[in-house]
């Protein structure tokens, strides 16, 4: 993770893909719902816990 | 005539048991009650009148040979996302209109096990998302009843059926239930099997149940987990911590409903403390939404492709913004649920109960199902958590009282809710449901 991997990268990322993908009109209908998963994404992105000490997630929320 | 729908589940099954009452008389009393509110409320994707008769027959003469069961003619609706043998489980979703269960979903084979009446399948939002379901919410018609249990909520609220199923993934038990005016219970992540109910997002669903109190909310969930659970409360005042980062969310009148209710419990002896989210609450919604996406994206990309018009807007959206993020970041946030849940969970070791707000304030309109951040927080910790009418706000809408607690600690929760039920003021009825009542004498 980088930190210049902010919201605004990530939102023209995931403009991007959604418009290779689902084409300019669907990328522009579901423009609300990248912005927040951009916020999303950078957020984690920026997130600086030692990955290290984090357990791998093995079984789902039961682990 | 008796008036099973003003008592509790108990009451009615003691009331079997003595012979007063009978499960087809139950159903009948549900049936008219549906007959009279469902052309405003809209709480049934299906009502199955027949079936249920059958049932209660059947049942009645189990209860003639001194058979009751714990549930005995309780007349119960299902989310329609829950397979009911022999009945469509439509989702919501108009490909799925002919879509017959050819089993009963876990949860709805042990319902019947206890002696409860399926009465039908209550309206969710499509697919258990986020698209509002035609349903009204009973206090006021033009207010959302919530979701995406909405019918499941509305239909207890609506005095149709004192008991109901619902699934919550991000806030879709509580959340209605709050806006609703009833309790709502979501036991700890995989406390039942959800075997036969459709998926949203698998490590997040929860099954939910609703009622009017929680001494029903305890008995059917101890029947269900066949477990002994006292319902009459804790004699003992509980220890609580109020989640302060939550208040900063809420509109002001429920910010100020929500103190006052506190301070009710504090009158009454509970012992309260104020304090901050270990973790940026911000970080555990972006992690419980990048969660939930990714898992709807897998769930629905293959059918999204079939169907795509017939998916609503904020449905479809979800599942092609899920689809495009990338693997590692997915993972990341899976691994970052861990430490969030290590660390939540610790804190409830340290109170009988953390408590919030249910809702950042009452019902909104019918264009959304309103804000699920206040209840998305133990979707994603799998901590049990349970709503209960706190009062009504301004406008006459209900507000609620959110309790957490720790994971598997799901009983000591049920305590702790029914020592502050019977501090809080109880809700009237609904007036468009008191009207309806009425007219029934």
């Amino acid at each position: 993770m980088t930190p210049q991997w902010d919201q605004d990268w990530w939102e023209q990322w995931l403009r991007e893909n959604a418009e290779r993908l689902y084409g300019p009109a669907r990328r522009e209908a579901i423009a609300d719902e990248l912005a927040r998963m951009a916020k999303a994404l950078a957020r984690l992105s920026a997130e600086q816990r030692d990955l290290a000490a984090l357990p791998l997630d093995t079984t789902g929320v039961d682990g | 005539m008796s008036h099973p729908e003003r008592g509790t589940i108990a009451e009615t099954v003691a009331m079997i048991r003595r012979g007063e009452l009978t499960a087809s008389a139950l159903v009948e009393q549900s049936l008219a009650r549906i007959a009279a509110l469902e052309p405003q409320i809209q709480a049934w994707a299906l009502v199955d009148a027949d079936g249920a008769r059958q049932a209660a027959v059947a049942t009645d003469h189990l209860a003639q040979r001194g058979a009751v069961l714990p549930l005995h003619g309780i007349p119960v609706g299902v989310k329609d996302i829950i397979d009911v043998a022999g009945l469509p489980t439509q989702a919501g979703f108009a490909p799925r209109a002919h879509h017959v269960a050819q089993h009963d979903a876990a949860i709805v084979a042990r319902l019947r096990a206890l002696g409860a009446i399926l009465l039908g399948k209550t309206h969710t939002t499509q697919f258990a998302f986020a698209d509002p379901a035609p349903t009204r919410n009973p206090w006021h018609l033009e207010h959302t009843p919530g979701g995406s249990s909405s019918g499941s909520a509305a239909a207890v609220a609506a005095r149709m059926i004192p008991l109901a199923i619902g699934t919550q993934t991000a806030g879709s038990v509580l959340r209605p239930a709050a806006y609703c005016g009833v309790v709502g219970f979501k036991p700890t992540y995989n406390w039942f099997p959800l075997a036969g109910t459709l998926p949203l997002a698998w490590s997040l669903d929860h099954l939910g149940l609703f009622a009017r109190s929680v001494r029903d909310i305890t008995l059917a969930y101890a029947a269900i987990c066949e477990q002994r659970v006292d319902a009459t409360g804790r004699e003992v005042a509980p220890s609580l911590v109020v989640l302060t980062d939550f208040l900063d969310r809420t509109e002001p009148a429920a910010r100020q409903h929500f103190l006052a209710t506190v301070d009710q419990l504090r009158a009454a002896g509970a012992h309260v403390r104020e304090q901050r989210l270990p973790i940026d609450l911000d970080l555990i919604l972006d992690v419980h939404h990048v969660i939930m996406l990714t898992e709807m994206a897998a769930a629905h990309w293959q059918q999204l492709h079939a169907y795509p018009d017939a998916y609503g807007p904020r449905l479809r959206a979800a599942v092609e913004a899920g689809q495009l993020v990338p693997a590692s970041l997915a993972l990341h946030a899976r691994r970052l649920r861990g430490e969030i849940t290590r660390q939540l969970n610790d804190l409830a070791q340290t109170a009988d109960a953390l408590v919030l707000p249910t809702v950042s304030g009452p019902a909104p309109g019918l264009e959304t199902t309103g804000d699920r951040s206040f209840q998305a927080v133990w979707s994603l910790t799998g901590m049990p958590s349970i709503s209960l009418p706190s009062g009504l706000s301004p406008d006459g809408l209900p507000l609620g009282l959110q309790l957490v607690g720790q994971r598997a600690c799901d009983r000591r929760l049920l305590h702790v809710a029914a020592w502050c039920e019977q501090v809080l003021p109880e809700l009237p009825t609904p007036p468009i449901v008191a009207a309806s009542l009425a007219v029934d004498g």
